[in-house]
């Protein structure tokens, strides 16, 4: 095989990598463009939700907004202080969290309540197993309305959370997976546990949920996840996603919109067409040239 | 060998970095997908739960017991078979029937006790008699909550799983147990019933005493004064000194001591409650050594007809109320006491909004000035005339519910179709860049509302550019200055964000889709193809012209193609002259054998030597030249002349030769350059 006919096919190969990982739709947890299960598409297209790429892109005043934020990555100060902003001018914001960096944003906006971080299981009122409990206490108030079941997926549970804040509980049956084996033990704490909760900012409010999985595609559906969504939003409905953790894809998926954008410049552009011509007109320039040296 | 190790590197190395994106994309995550669970029943949990609920009950913790039976309610959404649920429901509805049943009857004997203890023989009696009732309905509910408890355990049997069976054979014995510490329920309750007929049969021999009661007048104005009086005797012995409580419509107002001859009287002012009626009733309850001689006694009940003006409220409010706007509140208080500077209190949501007093007409009028930050969505406006008591008038109240709303703009954008960057190009007078390409695309459009809309911050978004201004008429113009790019190209969507300043209006969004054509880039796409098929068009005609070139005309057979060709002898032709025709035949032929294996005949070199040459390399021509070879040697050696036919013979083989060698030399000069070009392209590359 010739090298020219093997560069042919490297190349080859890359463009076709390049258009299938751009293709390819992302599978990332709560991306907005990620259709399959684990996605978020189906609450982005339905709410007319519009998503964050930074928490700096927020455009509109924060009264009737609604900013959904599910903090997988921890927050910069910066970041913290744009949040602490925004809802005590009068947006509502709306912490989802099981396992991330929740904490971190109650901390910075002084609510003692904090999410407990272990698993919440219940063992008589789930979906399918334990580890999809369903929630069917709610204290009667306008987020709860019409609201019987929210069915959760590898939820936690809040703690330190007053009383008079708290508007959902898990069930009787449900406990606190502290040693992570998928069973109840002796000692690990048991149900029921504040789910949800709610507080009053300044001008604002601050809805704390222990389990974003709620709005993904496979469970907005379920229960009555979707009515209670409709409920809590207001306004002009922002998601964070600028801090969700990136799957490689995501990344390649980053790195070609770079190229894009800088082959999209004047100069890159001009730069690719070059590129072409001289690839095309090679040949038939060298014929030239050997003819002449004949 | 190394260039392809380098290849295959470089292979591996692209493999690895973008293969592996779309290799890491198909990976599970760490949410688990609801449509994959797999199911898992837990059935000892619900029986546990069970004995417990029964356990709190046997120990007389009803309270408890119904907080635990309170978890069950809501079984439809437990991960149980249907058939479970089913029965579970009905289980769930016989123990807190038989929760009720024990509290009811726990509380009727206590209260039994206490009828007992004030000497109130006759309600005692009563209340005796109902809980010997609810124990005799007991022990039936036991029985049938201990069959349903069985029927349960044999519906859960085919559900259990080899995992699950240990746990669920424990919980059904504890199940089991609490069912027989309930059933032993009856015979405590048996000896209670007992002990409180014996306490019942002692009390009889105590004596009755009477109580009488008298109302004036039975019809009252609230304020009022009323007078009530009575009698006590025991057997017709007046009973002195002795207090008599005074209860109006079941508590406790007035004690009144029985004067000499066992009568008492007292007068009060008839209280202001603003209510048809007033039950009044008198009890004697035996205190000190009068609990050993008297029974306790309860007058008739007398009913006093309540007189008043009852009051009348009707409001008047807007179907729909905005944030932050004034909301006119009419109302009107009706009576036939006094409606005049009625006080009027109005909440919102619970919290006092307002007070207010009715004009002289009983009318009263407020402008309400919503909070700007008042949420939208329904609120409770309740209104609450107070009680004039002066006037006997009764107070009122109404519940309004109040819609704040808030209203979207509307927002149209007149925008061109299609649009054409850039629009105009700029000299920087800078080296770099030396000139910008400007695209300011123009647009109208108009906003409207229902409500006062005065100012409004409109953000206009296209292609990662965005332009914000404040607009304060109804018709606006802006301009969007987009930058430079290659991408903006095709559809491409703008979205206008209109953000009023007022709280009554809610943000307001538009999107439109507009065509752009991006005139540098379709110029240097045409600019890249005409080029390029120019160059093609001017090289592949040179090619073609050279191509002609290749094939060798029979002239230039004639000429040396090379400094190492030797000139042959020129051979002059004369009439007759055979030697002379062959040989020339001879040398044409060789120019031709030359050209075709480029062998040249040298000056010093016999002709039998260059035929022996040129024999291996000549294909078809080998024979043919070996015979003119053969002709020419005897031409020039032989003594013996040679004829018109031998002359003939040569000219015809150097004719044959002459045109296919010409053919051929123009096949194989064209294959030797074609070689030639192909080296020299490896050679440059």
């Amino acid at each position: 095989m010739t090298i020219r006919k093997l560069s042919l096919m490297i190349t080859f190969v890359m463009v076709m990598l390049a258009v299938l990982v751009w293709c390819y739709p992302t599978n990332s947890d709560f991306k907005s463009e990620n259709p399959s299960w684990n996605g978020a598409r189906d609450f982005l297209d339905d709410f007319r939700v519009s998503p964050l790429s930074s928490l700096n892109a927020l455009s509109v005043a924060p009264q009737e907004s609604t900013l959904l934020v599910i903090p997988y990555m921890e927050f910069t100060t910066s970041d913290l202080e744009i949040l602490e902003n925004y809802v005590s001018s009068g947006g509502k914001l709306v912490v989802m969290d099981d396992y991330g960096f929740g904490n971190d944003i109650l901390e910075h906006l002084k609510i003692e309540a904090r999410f407990t971080g272990n698993q919440l299981l219940d063992t008589l009122f789930n979906y399918e197993n334990e580890n999809f409990p369903k929630i069917v206490n709610f204290v009667s108030e306008p987020a709860t309305s019409e609201i019987e079941n929210l069915v959760f997926n590898h939820a936690t549970s809040l703690e330190n959370a007053p009383h008079d804040d708290i508007i959902a509980w898990s069930s009787y049956f449900s406990f606190l997976d502290e040693n992570q084996n998928g069973e109840y033990d002796e000692g690990e704490p048991e149900g029921p546990f504040p789910v949800i909760a709610n507080f009053q900012i300044g001008k604002g409010e601050l809805v704390l949920i222990s389990d974003p999985s709620i709005l993904i595609n496979s469970m907005l559906e379920m229960g009555d996840n979707r009515r209670f969504l409709e409920n809590i939003v207001q306004g002009q409905i922002f998601l964070d996603q600028s801090h969700l953790p990136e799957v490689p894809l995501d990344e390649a998926k980053g790195k070609l919109k770079i190229a894009r954008n800088v082959l999209a410049t004047v100069w890159g552009t001009l730069a690719l067409i070059l590129l072409v011509l001289i690839l095309t007109l090679k040949p038939i320039w060298n014929m030239r040239k050997l003819k002449q040296i004949e | 060998m190394k260039k392809l190790t380098l290849i295959l590197l470089i292979l591996v190395l692209v493999f690895a970095a973008l293969g592996g994106a779309i290799v890491s994309a198909i990976t599970q995550t760490s949410h688990e997908n609801p449509s994959t669970a797999e199911s898992s029943l837990y059935l000892a949990i619900p029986l546990i739960h069970y004995s417990e609920i029964f356990d709190q009950l046997a120990s007389g913790n009803y309270p408890e017991a119904r907080t635990l039976l309170q978890q069950l309610k809501l079984m439809e959404y437990a991960h149980l078979p249907s058939e479970i649920i089913f029965t579970m429901g009905r289980y769930n509805d016989l123990t807190a029937d038989l929760t009720g049943k024990l509290d009811d009857l726990d509380s009727t004997l206590d209260i039994c006790e206490q009828l007992l203890s004030q000497n109130k023989l006759d309600e005692a009696s009563a209340k005796l008699d109902e809980a010997k009732r609810l124990v005799g309905e007991t022990v039936k509910l036991i029985e049938t909550i201990s069959k349903a408890t069985e029927e349960l355990i044999f519906q859960t049997a085919p559900f259990v799983s080899p995992q699950e069976t240990t746990a669920v054979s424990e919980a059904e014995a504890r199940l089991q147990k609490a069912m027989e510490k309930l059933a032993e329920l009856e015979a405590w309750y048996k000896d209670k019933l007992k002990n409180l007929d014996g306490a019942t049969e002692e009390k009889k021999s105590l004596l009755i005493t009477t109580l009488t009661l008298n109302v004036i007048p039975a019809k009252a104005w609230v304020g009022n004064q009323v007078t009530i009086s009575g009698e006590l005797k025991a057997t017709n012995i007046p009973l002195p000194a002795r207090d008599i409580s005074i209860f109006l419509n079941g508590r406790h107002f007035a004690t009144v001591t029985t004067v000499e001859n066992g009568t008492y009287e007292t007068s009060f002012a008839f209280p202001y409650w603003y209510i048809p009626e007033v039950v009044a009733q008198s009890f004697y309850l035996p205190q000190g050594n009068d609990k050993s001689a008297y029974l306790a006694s309860s007058s008739e009940i007398k009913r006093v007809m309540t007189l008043f003006h009852s009051t009348g409220l009707s409001i008047e409010i807007p179907e729909e109320v905005y944030p932050g706007l004034p909301v006119e509140i009419n109302g009107k208080v009706s009576s036939r006491g006094n409606v005049v500077g009625r006080s009027i209190k109005a909440l919102l949501d619970g919290e006092t909004l307002f007070e207010i007093t009715t004009d002289d007409h009983g009318l009263f009028k407020h402008l309400l000035m919503l909070s700007k930050g008042i949420q939208t969505g329904g609120h409770n406006l309740k209104f609450i005339v107070e009680p004039d008591d002066e006037a006997h008038s009764a107070g009122a109240s109404m519940n309004k519910g109040l819609n704040v709303v808030k209203v979207i703009p509307q927002m149209n954008i007149h925008v061109p179709g299609v649009i054409f960057l850039p629009r105009s190009a700029k000299f920087t007078g800078e080296l770099y860049p030396p000139f910008s390409l400007q695209s300011v695309i123009n647009l109208t459009g108009e906003m409207h509302s229902p409500l006062a809309l005065k100012e409004a911050i409109l953000t206009l978004e296209m292609a990662g550019v965005s332009t914000t201004t404040v607009i304060d008429e109804e018709e606006f113009e802006l301009g969007l200055n987009v930058p430079f790019k290659f991408n903006i190209v095709g559809y491409e969507d703008m979205e206008a964000n209109l953000a009023p300043v007022e709280p009554w209006h809610l943000p307001a969004t538009c999107k439109i889709k507009v065509f752009v054509i991006n005139l540098v880039y379709v110029v240097i796409i045409l600019a890249a193809f005409i080029l390029a098929g120019v160059v093609l068009f001017v090289r592949r005609r040179g090619v073609f012209r050279k191509e002609d070139s290749l094939s060798i005309s029979p002239e230039k057979l004639q000429t040396p193609v090379s400094a190492t060709e030797f000139r042959l002898p020129e051979i002059k032709l004369v009439t007759g002259d055979n030697q002379g025709i062959i040989l020339k035949a001879y040398y044409m032929a060789v120019v031709v054998v030359q050209r075709l294996v480029r062998v040249f005949l040298k000056p010093q070199a016999t002709l039998r030597e260059f035929s022996s040459q040129v024999m291996p390399l000549l294909d078809r021509f080998a024979g043919l030249f070996a015979n003119l070879t053969n002709l020419a040697e005897r031409a020039l050696y032989s003594r013996h002349g040679l004829g018109d036919d031998e002359a003939s013979q040569a000219q015809d083989i150097a004719s044959q030769m002459k045109e296919q060698g010409v053919e051929k030399a123009g096949t194989k000069n064209k294959d030797a350059r074609m070689l030639n070009t192909k080296k020299q392209i490896r050679k440059h590359e």
